[in-house]
């Protein structure tokens, strides 16, 4: 079956103040999307990830998925489809072995070695000592492991914010040559927010811009 | 000990309050507060206790073992007003703490069941339970804000409330029973214990000294351990909401 992850009438408000962050905004996300947020920061781009990963509740508005209000998705499961990848890697203590099996430990699922490898050389992490400690990884290589992580998870759609920030040009190609892939092959989506202008036209077909508390959605070409 | 001797031991009072004017500390307020309390607090307890002793009626001694673990829970609350309810849980915590410490004691004849044996031993577990609990509660404040991007990764990843707190709640345990495990490991090297020091000043004999001693040791590493435990299961959800959401933590 297809995915389809709708959101209706969908605003946020700054949560001490209470003032509008964005107005009701309602979309579809189906198998292929692949969308990029843009917009200047505090528009509430990581805000509307979030809901959509219900790490935040809405001020206004519901989602579904697969026709099921999010209600009745049990709230993990709905995070294992829908998972939210945060700008700041953030590592679990440990060694990035342990990083890379906790997907699959936390929803108990056999851990496939090959997949893990497979996924650690396409965004170039091939030569990593699985059993040196994560922390000591630069921040560029801890953003491709928690990206690598995510990918272990299994999820159906990607919630991407600023995944490439802290790499260089090749990293980032590889990374969305990657996602691009991940989407077309398996039938699934992303949500990606970037503030690199270029970068839009190589990963997304369709944009969603946040200006003035109003999110407008236009149809793209992708250009690779 | 006459109360003439004992008085002249307020020269060590004395003598640091003339060290905080001389150095500036600003403790000579607090530490004279400090000493008048703790006086007056300790007198009237010798009383209070002298009395019920002489009473032997159960209802005074499950009333004054209540007021110590209303006040331990109270004070220890203060450790985590961010947290809802603390209160009540801490009351539940120390309460459940207690029953079970002395249940044992009793129901295994280590002790007489005499307001004697049971008021300084439940002062003991209760002020102990109390301190294990403020530490607790201590840490996982400064947890949930200091890791609060690690869990919202985990949960992030799908993870359940067990899950995503788990290593947050295994530290809050941990550094809650530093004191009790430090102690447990430089008791007769580092220091000799009050009760034991107390006894042996009395006249009793070192090694029955030392029995009640390791008696108390026990009871404490055994009251910590569950203190901490109970804790953890407690406040499980005192940093998530019940869908699995960060609660924010407002002082």
């Amino acid at each position: 079956m297809s995915l389809e992850l709708s959101l209706h009438q969908v605003s946020q408000c700054f949560q001490e103040e209470g003032k509008e962050l964005f107005q009701q905004f309602s979309a579809t996300i189906r198998g292929g999307s692949k969308i990029a947020c843009t917009g200047a920061s505090g528009q509430g781009k990581s805000s509307l990830l979030k809901i959509l990963a219900r790490l935040d509740n809405p001020a206004t508005g519901s989602l579904s998925w697969n026709n099921q209000e999010a209600a009745d998705v049990p709230i993990t499961s709905w995070r294992k489809n829908i998972h939210y990848v945060a700008q700041h890697a953030i590592m679990l203590p440990g060694t990035i072995e342990d990083n890379l099996v906790l997907p699959s430990q936390l929803h108990q699922f056999p851990f496939h070695r090959d997949a893990a490898e497979n996924l650690l050389s396409k965004v170039g992490l091939e030569q990593l000592d699985w059993k040196a400690d994560a922390s000591q990884l630069s921040g560029g290589e801890q953003q491709r492991l928690a990206l690598v992580r995510s990918l272990l998870l299994e999820p159906q759609v990607l919630l991407l914010d600023e995944t490439t920030a802290s790499l260089d040009e090749k990293h980032t190609l590889k990374v969305e040559e990657l996602l691009r892939s991940w989407v077309d092959e398996h039938d699934r989506a992303y949500i990606w927010i970037t503030h690199q202008p270029d970068q839009i036209h190589r990963i997304a077909n369709e944009q969603w811009s946040f200006k003035n508390r109003i999110i407008t959605s236009k149809r793209l070409e992708v250009m690779v | 000990m006459s109360y003439l001797a004992l008085s002249c031991t307020l020269i060590f009072i004395v003598v640091t309050m003339i060290i905080s004017l001389q150095r500036k500390l600003d403790l000579e307020k607090d530490i004279m507060i400090g000493t008048i309390r703790a006086t007056i607090q300790l007198l009237v307890i010798g009383y209070i206790l002298g009395y019920i002793f002489a009473q032997h009626k159960l209802w005074m001694l499950v009333g004054i073992i209540t007021l110590m673990i209303t006040i331990a829970s109270i004070n220890a609350a203060k450790r985590g007003k961010v947290f809802r309810h603390a209160v009540w849980k801490l009351l539940l915590c120390i309460g459940i703490v207690e029953s079970f410490v002395m249940l044992l004691l009793i129901g295994l004849h280590i002790i007489e069941p005499t307001a004697q044996f049971i008021i300084p031993l439940s002062g003991m577990t209760i002020g102990n339970a109390m301190v294990v609990a403020g530490l607790f509660l201590t840490q996982l404040k400064r947890e949930g804000e200091a890791s609060k991007e690690e869990i919202e990764m985990l949960l992030a990843l799908g993870a359940n409330q067990k899950q995503s707190l788990h290593r947050l709640m295994q530290r809050s345990v941990r550094f809650s029973m530093i004191p009790t495990i430090d102690a447990l490991k430089t008791v007769g090297l580092v220091q000799l214990p009050g009760m034991m020091t107390g006894m042996i000043i009395a006249g009793a004999s070192p090694t029955e000294a030392v029995k009640y001693q390791l008696l108390i040791l026990f009871v404490h590493a055994g009251a910590a351990a569950l203190t901490a435990i109970l804790m953890s299961i407690l406040f499980q959800n005192a940093l998530l909401t019940s869908d699995l959401r960060i609660r924010s933590m407002k002082s």
